[in-house]
Parts: C-alpha cells; sequence; structure tokens
C-alpha cells in the first residue's frame, strides 16, 4: 500500500503543477533508524561530557558516568521516538521528574556547579583568573555535588541531542548547548581525549546529515528512514578519516614542521606584545577603562610602562628565617634578548637542552639544576639548611617562586585533596622546602675567582656539554644591541689586563680576569647610571638597553639587570636575566630576630630583577647589578664590599689556587624529575597536561589549618620549575589578534546560524502551517521586505488600483501584474471572510519568490550576498 | 554548506597554528579528507542511479491532469540525502517555469515522484527533466545526473456527448453510412419507408410478406445514403481571453467529434501552422489530429479580416454546403456578411458563446441563425439545433 508523504504545488498564471511522493508502507523507518538515532545522541553526549572531563578531571568514576550516558541517551531517544500522544505524556512525564530533582538537590547542583567551574578555572592558563573566580557555595561532601552536577548535565545533554537529532532534526539548540563545553576545553588549552573528542565531531556530521536530508516540512517521518541512513554513514565516514588521519600521524612519526612552529612563535611573540590592557583602552577609547597595571617586573617585557606604581597587594606569602640581606625568589628567566623583551628559549633549543639533560645517567647530578655541583659538598658538609614555604597569592602563575640553593629533595608542592580551600576567592598553590646557604661553604670572592672542576669524570662530561651549550646560547646578543663601546673603552681593556694586580699579586689567571670583568661593568653601571621608577616608555623603534646606556641613563631593575646582562655576554661571560621577588629585612618586624622564621607579605612592590652568571665548574651565579644595592649583593651570600675589591683584585683569599673539586660519587638524590609547571592537580587523578610528571619530594607535613594535605613526591628539577611553565598549546587568548579572527568567525558563524533559522521559520510559517491567511501574513511579510530593499512606498492609505499603479510605475519587477496578485491576495487573507485556499497562498509565495529571483539576479555581488545572508530573502 | 564548511577549514587551519598538540592536526587532516571520501561516495550514488520518466498519456483536456511519473532507484549501498528534481515546463503563455523538489533516498531502494500537470485552458505545455542533482551527505558536493527527458503535452479541448439530427438537402453520397430521412434511394442497406404500390415500382420491392396480410401490395422504399457538407469555422481569434477561446474549442470539438462519429464527412476552416486553410475531415482521428495542430496555434497571431476571406474564396468551386456553422465568441460582422453574400451554403448558423448579437447584425444578415449559449448551457440552448 502507497502513501502519499508530501504534496508540493506551484501555481503560475493558468497552469497548476502538483508533485506527489508516493512510498510503500513497508518502507517507513523501524527499529533500525531508532537504533541508529540512539548511537548518534549516545556518541554525542558521550564526545562532550567526556571531552569535558578527560580536561576537567573532576571527581567521580568515568564508569559511573559512562552508563549514565548510555542510559539517559537510549531513554531520550526512546522517549522522542514515540508516537505523538505517547510522546506528549512520556516527555512530560521526564520533564516534570527532572524539574522536580532540579528543585530538590538545587544547592548540590549548584555547589557541583561551581566547583566544576572552580577547577577548570584552576588548571586553566589565564591572569585573569583570579579575578573571575567565584567563591564556593560551602558543603560538606564537594566531590558528590560535583558528581550530582555532572549527572544532571549529562541527562540534559541527552535530552538537548535526542530533541535535536531524533524528533526536530535541527542541530541549532544542539550546537548552542554542547559545542561551548568543547571550546571551553581547547581555548585554555586542554587536550580531551580523542576518543571522546572524534566522538563529539563525528556525532556532528551525523546530525548534520540527518539533518540536510530532512526537507522542510513537518511531517518527517517518512523521510526518518533516509535521514539515518545519511546519519549514520556520516558519522562512520568521519571516524574512518580520523583513523586514517590517526594512523597516518602515528605511522609516519609525524612532527610538527618547523615553519608551523616558527608561525606559532611569531603569533605569540607578536600577541605578547599587546595587552589587554591595551586592547580594551584602544576599544573605549570614548569613555576609556584604565587598568592600571603595577610593578616593576612583566614577565620579560620592558618598557612599556612609563613610571612604574606600586598597589601594595600582597602576592606573595612567605614564610622564611629573617635573614640579614636581602632574600630572592627567583622566577622568571629570560635567556633571549628581543630588543625590548626576554624571553625563553624556542621550543626547539628547550628540546636540546632536555635531550642534554636526558642523555646524562648518572645519578645525582642534573647538569639543569643551578648549583648541583655542591650538592655532594652540602650534603657532606654539616651547614644550616633552612625552610621556607611560600603561598602565591597574587602573583603570576606561570612561575614557581624559589630561593637559591635549594636541597632539592626537601621541595614539595601541595596537592589539593579537597575543594573546601576554594574559598574566598583565594586559589592557593603552596611549596616548602629547604635551602641553604652557600657562603657557609664559599666566600663571594671564592667563588668568583676559582677554576671549578670536578673529580668525577661523569659530572665533568655532563658538565662540559652543559658548558658548551651555555657559551654557544648565553653569549648571543642582538643586532640592535650598539652601545658596547660606550662601556668597553680602553679604560676597560686596561682595567681587566692590569698586570700588577692590587696587593702584589703577580699572576693573572683566568678567574681573575673573570672576576674583574663583572667589577668592572657594576661599576660603570653604577656610576653612570640612576636609578629611577620614572624612566619613562621605550620610544618606538629603539633598543631598550641601548636606549638606557645611551641617552636615558636612568632606570629600574630591570634596565639595570637588562645592560648587565648584555654587557657580560659581550664581555664574554655568559649571563641571563631574571625576574622574581625579593623580601628586605625590613620587611620582617623588627622584633624579630635574625633566623627566627616569620610570615611575610610581599607585595607588588618587592618585584625585582636581577642577573645570572655562568661559572665554569659552578653553574649559574645570582649578581645584582642594580644601583642602590650592595655591590656584593647577590641572592645568596653575604659578602660585604672589600670582599669584592679583592676578588677584582685576585688578592689570594686562601683557596684562589686550589682547585675545589666536587667529589660527586652518588647521590641519594632520585632524578626522577618533575616539570615545574604551577598546576595543580586532583590527588588520584592525572594532571591536565599531557607531559606533566607529578612526582613530588617526600615531605610529610602537618596540615596548615586550611584543610590542605601534602603528598608524597620525589626529586625536582629546580630550573625547570624556576623556568616559566611549559607552554601550554594554545596561548593566553587576549590578544588582538585572536580577539577578531574570533569575532568574524563568530560573526560568520552567527550569520549563517540566522539565516538558516530565518528561512527554516520561514517555512514552517509558510509554507507547512495550516492556517492559510497567518502564512499568507508571513509571505506578504517577506513581500514588504522586498518592497523596503527596492525603496518603494508602503500601501498606507492608498487604494488598491492605485497603490498597484503607482508600484507598477514605480519599478519594473512590479509592473508585469504579480505584485498586483500578491496584493490583492494579502488583502483577500486580510478583509474576506472566506479562507484562502492553498492554490491561492501557493501563487502568492511563488509570485513573492519570482520577483526576489529576478531581482536577485540582476544585483551586483554585495547586494547578492546583503540579500541572502542579511535580509535572507532568498 | 560551501562557505560554512570553507570556514571551518581555515578555523581548523588557525587552530593548527596555534594549539601545539597532534590533535589539532588529525582535526585538519580529518576535515580534508572528509570531503574526498563524500566525493567518493557521490561517485558510486551517480553511478548506480537510475532516473526513469513516464508520462500516462500523449494529451489532455483541459482542467483534466495529465501524470508525469519519475522513478529514482538507488542501488548503491549509500543513500543519498538530498536529490533535487528539476523539472522545467513552458506554461500556456510560453513562460518557462521550473518546479523543484528534494527528496531523500534511502539506499538500496526506489522512489517515485508523479508530477501532476493540470491546465485550465487549451494549448500546449512542453515538460522536461533535463537532470537530477545529487547531494552527498551533507550537502557540500553536488553532481547532476542527466535524464534528457523531453515532452510535449497538448492540452484539447473537451468533447461533450451531443446528438442532434442531421437534415435533409444532404448530398448522395454512396460510402456514407448516414442514411436521408426525407429522401428514398436504392441503397438496400437501409429500409427508408413503407408504401402502396404504384405503377412502375419494381417488383424486387414488393414486401410479399405484409402483402399477404393487406389489401393491395406494399412496396419497400429504399434509402438514400447522404453526407451532410458541413463546413465549421470555428474563430479562436474573436475570442478576448482563454476562456472564451475554451469555450469556442469545446464546442466546435463536440461538434466537429460527433460528426466524426457519425461518419460524416464535413470540413473545417482552421487556423494552424499553416496559416487559415481547409481541412477535410473523415474520421475521429483526423479531428483529433486537427485539434493537437489548432491548439499548438492559439497563441500565435491572429490573422487578418482579409486572412478569412482570402480562404473563403479558395474554397473549391462550384462547393455548396448543407450548413456553414460558425463557432465565435465575438461577432465579426463583416466576415459573416462574406459567407452570407458568397451563398456557399444552405444554411448558416451562428453559435455565439457568451457575446451579445445586436439587432442591427441581425437583420443584415438575414439568412444567418444565431444561436446564443454557453458550455454549461448548450444542451438546453441548442435543443433544436439540426446539423
Amino acid at each position: 500500500m502507497s502513501i502519499n508523504i508530501f504534496k508540493k504545488t506551484a501555481r503560475t498564471g493558468n497552469l497548476s503543477v502538483e508533485a506527489s511522493l508516493y512510498i510503500d508502507e513497508r518502507k517507513r523507518h523501524g527499529i533500525l533508524t531508532v537504533l541508529i538515532y540512539l548511537l548518534l545522541v549516545t556518541a554525542g553526549v558521550y564526545g562532550t561530557i567526556f571531552s569535558f572531563l578527560s580536561c576537567v578531571e573532576v571527581p567521580g568514576s568515568g564508569f559511573a558516568a559512562g552508563i549514565c550516558v548510555i542510559t539517559a541517551s537510549f531513554f531520550m531517544t526512546f522517549v522522542f521516538s514515540m508516537k505523538k500522544k505517547l510522546f506528549t505524556a512520556a516527555l512530560s512525564i521526564t520533564l516534570t521528574v527532572y524539574a522536580v530533582v532540579l528543585f530538590y538537590l538545587r544547592r548540590q547542583i549548584c555547589a557541583g556547579f561551581f566547583n566544576t567551574a572552580n577547577i577548570y578555572l584552576a588548571k586553566s592558563v589565564s591572569k585573569y583568573r583570579t579575578q573571575s573566580f567565584v567563591e564556593l557555595i560551602s558543603s560538606e561532601n564537594a566531590a558528590a555535588d560535583t558528581q550530582i552536577f555532572v549527572l544532571m548535565f549529562i541527562i540534559l545533554l541527552a535530552l538537548v541531542f535526542a530533541y535535536g537529532i531524533v524528533y526536530r532534526n535541527n542541530f541549532f539548540p544542539v550546537f548552542l548547548f554542547s559545542a561551548p563545553v568543547l571550546l571551553l576545553c581547547l581555548y585554555y588549552g586542554f587536550v580531551p581525549d580523542y576518543p571522546a573528542f572524534i566522538s563529539f565531531i563525528a556525532c556532528y556530521a551525523g546530525m548534520i546529515a540527518v539533518n540536510m536530508s530532512m526537507p522542510y516540512t513537518l511531517n518527517s517521518k517518512p523521510y526518518k528512514k533516509a535521514s539515518a541512513q545519511c546519519g549514520i554513514i556520516a558519522f562512520a565516514v568521519m571516524l574512518a578519516c580520523f583513523l586514517a588521519a590517526f594512523l597516518y600521524v602515528r605511522l609516519t612519526g609525524y612532527e610538527r614542521p618547523a615553519s608551523v612552529t616558527e608561525l606559532n612563535s611569531s603569533i605569540k611573540n607578536y600577541t605578547r606584545n599587546v595587552s589587554i590592557e591595551e586592547v580594551i583602552t584602544d576599544l573605549t577609547a570614548i569613555n576609556p577603562i584604565r587598568i592600571v597595571k603595577t610593578g616593576a617586573i612583566d614577565h620579560g617585557r620592558l618598557g612599556k610602562d612609563g613610571n612604574i606604581t606600586f598597589n601594595n597587594k600582597t602576592v606573595l606569602q612567605v614564610n622564611i628565617p629573617k635573614p640579614k640581606n636581602t632574600f630572592y625568589l627567583r622566577g622568571f628567566v629570560g635567556s633571549v634578548y628581543e630588543r625590548d623583551r626576554w624571553e625563553d628559549f624556542p621550543a626547539q633549543k628547550i628540546r636540546e637542552l632536555e635531550n642534554i639533560s636526558a642523555g646524562f645517567d648518572s645519578p645525582g647530578i642534573n647538569v639543569l639544576l643551578m648549583d648541583s655541583y655542591n650538592l655532594e659538598a652540602v650534603r657532606s658538609a654539616d651547614i644550616s639548611k633552612y625552610s621556607f614555604s611560600v603561598k602565591n597569592i597574587g602573583a603570576s602563575r606561570d612561575y614557581l617562586y624559589m630561593p637559591y640553593n635549594l636541597v632539592p629533595e626537601s621541595v614539595a608542592r601541595y596537592e589539593i585533596t579537597d575543594y573546601s580551600h576554594f574559598r574566598g576567592g583565594q586559589l592557593l598553590i603552596n611549596y616548602l622546602g629547604q635551602f641553604y646557604d652557600p657562603s657557609d661553604l664559599y666566600g663571594y670572592s671564592t667563588i668568583l675567582t676559582n677554576k671549578w672542576t670536578s673529580s668525577s669524570p661523569a659530572v665533568a662530561s655532563a658538565e662540559a656539554l652543559y658548558r658548551r651549550f651555555v657559551y654557544d646560547n648565553y653569549l648571543i646578543l642582538p643586532d640592535s644591541f650598539k652601545s658596547a663601546d660606550k662601556v668597553f673603552t680602553g679604560e676597560y681593556y686596561d682595567f681587566i689586563g692590569a698586570e700588577e694586580p692590587v696587593g702584589g699579586k703577580t699572576s693573572l689567571t683566568e678567574m681573575i680576569v673573570f672576576s674583574r670583568k663583572l667589577y668592572f661593568i657594576k661599576k660603570w653601571l653604577r656610576d653612570n647610571c640612576e636609578y629611577s621608577l620614572a624612566a619613562g616608555k621605550l620610544p618606538d623603534g629603539k633598543d631598550f638597553v641601548d636606549y638606557f646606556i645611551t641617552e636615558n641613563r636612568m632606570g629600574s631593575c630591570s634596565h639595570f639587570a637588562s645592560a648587565a646582562v648584555l654587557l657580560c655576554r659581550y664581555a664574554g661571560i655568559p649571563a641571563r636575566y631574571v625576574e622574581g621577588y625579593v623580601i628586605k629585612p625590613n620587611d620582617f618586624s623588627e622584633s624579630t630576630p635574625f633566623g627566627t622564621a616569620q610570615t611575610v607579605n610581599v607585595t607588588d612592590a618587592g618585584g625585582h630583577a636581577w642577573v645570572e652568571i655562568y661559572i665554569s665548574g659552578y653553574g649559574w651565579y645570582p649578581m645584582e647589578f642594580t644601583s642602590g644595592y650592595g655591590f656584593t649583593q647577590t641572592a645568596v651570600t653575604t659578602a660585604d664590599e672589600t670582599e669584592a675589591e679583592t676578588a677584582a683584585s685576585g688578592e689570594d683569599t686562601g683557596s684562589s689556587e686550589s682547585n675545589i673539586t666536587e667529589s660527586v660519587t652518588g647521590s641519594s638524590v632520585q632524578t626522577d624529575v618533575t616539570s615545574g609547571e604551577a598546576t595543580e592537580s586532583i590527588t588520584g587523578t592525572q594532571a591536565s597536561s599531557a607531559d606533566e610528571n607529578t612526582d613530588m619530594p617526600a615531605v610529610t607535613g602537618p596540615a596548615d589549618g586550611t584543610g590542605q594535605n601534602t603528598v608524597q613526591g620525589s626529586g625536582f628539577k629546580a630550573e625547570e620549575y624556576s623556568r616559566r611553565k611549559k607552554t601550554s598549546p594554545l596561548s593566553p587568548p587576549f590578544n588582538t589578534f585572536l580577539i577578531i579572527a574570533g569575532v568574524l568567525i563568530l560573526t560568520v558563524l552567527g550569520m549563517l546560524a540566522r539565516r538558516f533559522y530565518i528561512i527554516k521559520k520561514f517555512h514552517i510559517n509558510a509554507i507547512d502551517t495550516k492556517d492559510i491567511d497567518k502564512a499568507a501574513g508571513v509571505v506578504y511579510g517577506r513581500f514588504k521586505k522586498l518592497l523596503k530593499l527596492l525603496r518603494l512606498p508602503g500601501m498606507s492609505d492608498m487604494t488598491y488600483a492605485d497603490y498597484v499603479k503607482e508600484l507598477s510605475e514605480a519599478s519594473p519587477y512590479m509592473s508585469d501584474g504579480t505584485a498586483e496578485a500578491v496584493i490583492r491576495t494579502a488583502l483577500k487573507a486580510s478583509f474576506d471572510e472566506l479562507p484562502l485556499t492553498r492554490g491561492e497562498l501557493n501563487e502568492m509565495y511563488y509570485s513573492v519568490l519570482n520577483i526576489i529571483k529576478r531581482y536577485y539576479g540582476n544585483s551586483n555581488l554585495f547586494k547578492k550576498l546583503y540579500i541572502r545572508y542579511f535580509l535572507c530573502l532568498i | 554548506m560551501k562557505v560554512f564548511y570553507a570556514v571551518l577549514l581555515t578555523a581548523a587551519a588557525v587552530f593548527y597554528v596555534l594549539y601545539q598538540d597532534n590533535l589539532s592536526f588529525l582535526l585538519l587532516l580529518t576535515l580534508i579528507i572528509f570531503p574526498f571520501i563524500l566525493l567518493f561516495c557521490l561517485i558510486i550514488n551517480i553511478v548506480f542511479m537510475k532516473v526513469k520518466v513516464t508520462a500516462d498519456s500523449d494529451t489532455t483536456e483541459h482542467g483534466k491532469p495529465v501524470k508525469l511519473r519519475i522513478r529514482i532507484m538507488n542501488k548503491s549501498f549509500f543513500p543519498v540525502s538530498c536529490c533535487n528534481i528539476i523539472m522545467k515546463y513552458t506554461d500556456l503563455d510560453k513562460k518557462i517555469q521550473k518546479f523543484f523538489t528534494e527528496i531523500p533516498l534511502p539506499a538500496r531502494s526506489s522512489e517515485s515522484v508523479i508530477f501532476s500537470i493540470k491546465a485550465e485552458h487549451c494549448g500546449v505545455i512542453d515538460c522536461s527533466v533535463d537532470k537530477v542533482i545529487i547531494s552527498d551527505l551533507i550537502g557540500l558536493l553536488t553532481i547532476p545526473k542527466r535524464v534528457g527527458f523531453c515532452k510535449t503535452i497538448p492540452v484539447l479541448p473537451v468533447c461533450y456527448p451531443f446528438e442532434a439530427p442531421v437534415v435533409n438537402n444532404m448530398n448522395t453520397d454512396d460510402e456514407s453510412g448516414v442514411f436521408s430521412e426525407h429522401k428514398p434511394g436504392d441503397n438496400p442497406s437501409e429500409v427508408h419507408d413503407l408504401r402502396d404500390y404504384r405503377e412502375g415500382d419494381s417488383q424486387n420491392r414488393i414486401h410479399w410478406k405484409l402483402s399477404s396480410r393487406y389489401d393491395g401490395l406494399i412496396v419497400r422504399e429504399l434509402s438514400e445514403p447522404v453526407s451532410g457538407s458541413v463546413l465549421l469555422i470555428p474563430d479562436l481569434f474573436s475570442c478576448a481571453d482563454k476562456k472564451q477561446t475554451d469555450d469556442v474549442l469545446d464546442l466546435y470539438a463536440t461538434i466537429s467529434g460527433f460528426l466524426s462519429e457519425k461518419r460524416l464527412k464535413h470540413s473545417v476552416i482552421a487556423y494552424d501552422d499553416n496559416g487559415i486553410t481547409l481541412k477535410n475531415i473523415s474520421s475521429p482521428a483526423d479531428s483529433v489530429s486537427l485539434l493537437q495542430r489548432q491548439v499548438r496555434s492559439i497563441n500565435a497571431e491572429k490573422p487578418s479580416p482579409d486572412a478569412w476571406t482570402d480562404a473563403l474564396n479558395e474554397l473549391p468551386a462550384f462547393t455548396k454546403y448543407t450548413h456553414i456553422i460558425c463557432f465565435v465568441s465575438g461577432i465579426r460582422a463583416d466576415v459573416l456578411y462574406e459567407i452570407e453574400m458568397m451563398g456557399i451554403a444552405e444554411r448558416i448558423s451562428v453559435i455565439c458563446l457568451g457575446c451579445a448579437k445586436g439587432d442591427e447584425i441581425e437583420s443584415k444578415l438575414s439568412e444567418i441563425v444565431f444561436y446564443n449559449t454557453s458550455v454549461e448551457s448548450f444542451y438546453e440552448d441548442l435543443r433544436f439545433f439540426t446539423v
């Protein structure tokens, strides 16, 4: 038996055409169609939720979530596949039950939502994270609340997917719900699980195929078989394509081309120069919102600010014994200088460095650990070790601000085991450990003037490898640096080459020259440059250091440190730029004796920049070049000025000629290292970044009253954690390029979605509706849009005949009698008691469409785009 | 969809540059490969697809639909998300129109779409289905499949059932199957009448059986086969609109059909591709054939009044028609006067369809009988009409 499943009519003047489609009754959709829809719904829900969960790692069993996905998908598909009467009842019951459960568990669901948001924000990389942090609604069982929220969200997703795929064949609501969830994951650089991600993409392909194969008609049931087949084939094809791509990547060992990496770096470099503050300032030029950046350090960016200001807000809470001298916390390290900024090495160089480190397999020594050559001496000597702890409240999350001379195995990082500390908008990153004072072992001049060697061949060979890397990369000077001749005059060469050093020393050793160079540079900067917080912005096109040395001659710590690094490199001393925070003795209370631990609030005023130089055989050694600090001020010693002169003079300090060797025969220090990412991980789950190793030092400590617990761990790479966090797959997106590109893409997608929605709505209201008079009104509305486009007047108070005449005379598109028919039919629909017939409506619809098509055909490209995508007339 | 996919590819490319994990490359590669697989499926569909178009009849009448059946068979394992059938047709005003229908096709199945075309007026409809356009699963790519179907369907007038007495004064025609009701003849096929014997009657004609019952001899009078020399003149060009044209054609076709069925040969002055010419109709097939040619010429340029006169002047010499019937919707007094003056007919009837005849014309054309009627009421109005 055949059934007529659609009828479409057209009427042009004296001819009517009617198209009918008949299909066999037995060809209508059956159980297989429902199963296909079920597969698509399940894939979509699974892909969405598991992509998110794999990135954000909310607590709970994945198995339970999977069961919930399958159950909810099955149930919702079943409900939306029912026949009309049953469907209405079933859907009503389902929604009622859902609403009741939602109401009953509203507190838990709210708590779970905020939990999930907090976990997401905690894992994301955003300098606005603290500002956008949401206070958690306190609950007793945060993990359970989060699970409840996730389960309810799964049910809602299943409802939306089933509605879009099974019932309405409209993927717009599905897109609205599920796409932002996945975009949130990718936006902040997370990497979702591949199966979940491809399941999501394949489901979308299937949904689009289902939608494309379903004509615009309310009576869609007869098409379900064909559309389901199209959906499943598209789903399978997308899966196959992804699998093929995956196999290609695996089998060929695909590596990202260098050109793409360079493009990525250049985009990042470009975008780093643009701050969100500047963008917002530019965008709100009429009523500018001034966002004031405070503090002297800015992740290596130089000369962007005019006068340096401070807001004195606490960025770190540090607990250390009160020092006699300035205490340094090391953060950002800049190795590459680019005219107005310091940067870390590019990815290729970092890989090279890691290879050097990985290639060395002797325990106890790590070339990347700054002062690891001292470790054995530290362990064997009976020197004091001091404890420290740091809470990062408002400083950059990209770095762990660590003191120098760490005892590696002592360092522990807090792992968050519950959510109760998410309160008050504070996101806590805590770490603690021990450090020593190297001046307990060696004096300032000893460090600078002695030739350091190692008795262990393994150590020597490792250090040789690393030393080669250091000398290859940390002596590089940019072409924009042209002011070296201002400093390295004849006076310099006379000084460092003086054969008769002060004090009667006759032999000029390499290390004496080395220390003389440092002395000269430091003195030149102090004598010729002035410390000031009001150095002004770097003029466009100028080199930061050149400008400081040759023109401005005043600046803050970043000026002095940057200039010192370049001057040291010019003098043949490998050097690099460091930013961090300093704590001075007067930051402690006066009553606290030296050596007694006290917690100090470090503000943005504590931000500072200094220099590290490389001493062969010893490692990286921090030095202070900023005017106003002690001449011998370093981050690690308490030497005084006379010792610096002694070092520069080459006087025998008692051990200058002896080679202090490092005998490192083995170490109990595990070299399982952790990467230095400053992220928190949830105990029991994996870290969000795929390449993060969360082995931590074995430190246990009491809970500190805030509910934090520590966990076991192992060794620790100081250099890595001091270095900037490994670049997330996607740079922080607050930059002009991404904003503009994102806005453009969103605009295009929005226009396409709007067009799709308008046309579909028009079809439903004008073609498929049973109310013919209403449909005529909708069609007439489109006609009026056309009149507006043609700049023709509306009917207003004119009579029908006059109006038709005026239209005919005004436009050639209205002169063939078509417009007359349209207006006549519209008037009849409005005023005639008898309803219009379907044929009259069709004639009216096609008449309007014909006029639009003719006008469209005669328009230029811009007008065509306007008609098609803005007015959506065709 | 093309624009959307292009935007998606661009976004994936940007994503690939900015996102360092291999996932971005996988996504980009997948989106690049995907259209090629779709193209492959589409080509398979095209190769294994067959389209068949048939029409249920070669002609139709106005107001009645003619059906075109398009059967699309998808023999491949891949469904088709959208098969766009484009039917082009010219309406009665010779304007080309297109009719689009989109249907999905499941795998290994066939669907039939029936186009029912109904013309309100007589004329010709040209239908063609040049191609069907097949889309891939997501509507990204389309490939046309050539069908190449083309058909011209004449929309003929309606022939109503009609009966009218055939009058005398007809010429003897031995081949005619119609016998005169008024005068006897020599054709033994039919007995015209029975009468008393008169001197001179042939003995063969004596009806002996009847004569034995009566006093006197009864003679059979044989019938005379006659054929009406009827000339039909449908004046389509006096019609103001298509409705009137239809009415004229309907009645003309009705009477011509009646004559054809009675095997009464008649002639028609008609306007067709060759201009105004005289056509002899001897069978129903001739009548239909002439009708088809006439409807093709409906939209042709109207001939000048002289053309009619010229056509009449070209009638065979010494032709005298027993009856000339004109079918008009507007009185053309000059032509009718010309016909009357020519004296080529014993009777002239003018069937006016929806037109008003003036008394002046009636008085002037005294030999012409006017019948004012319409298609709806001609049964009533022509009940006294005789051919």
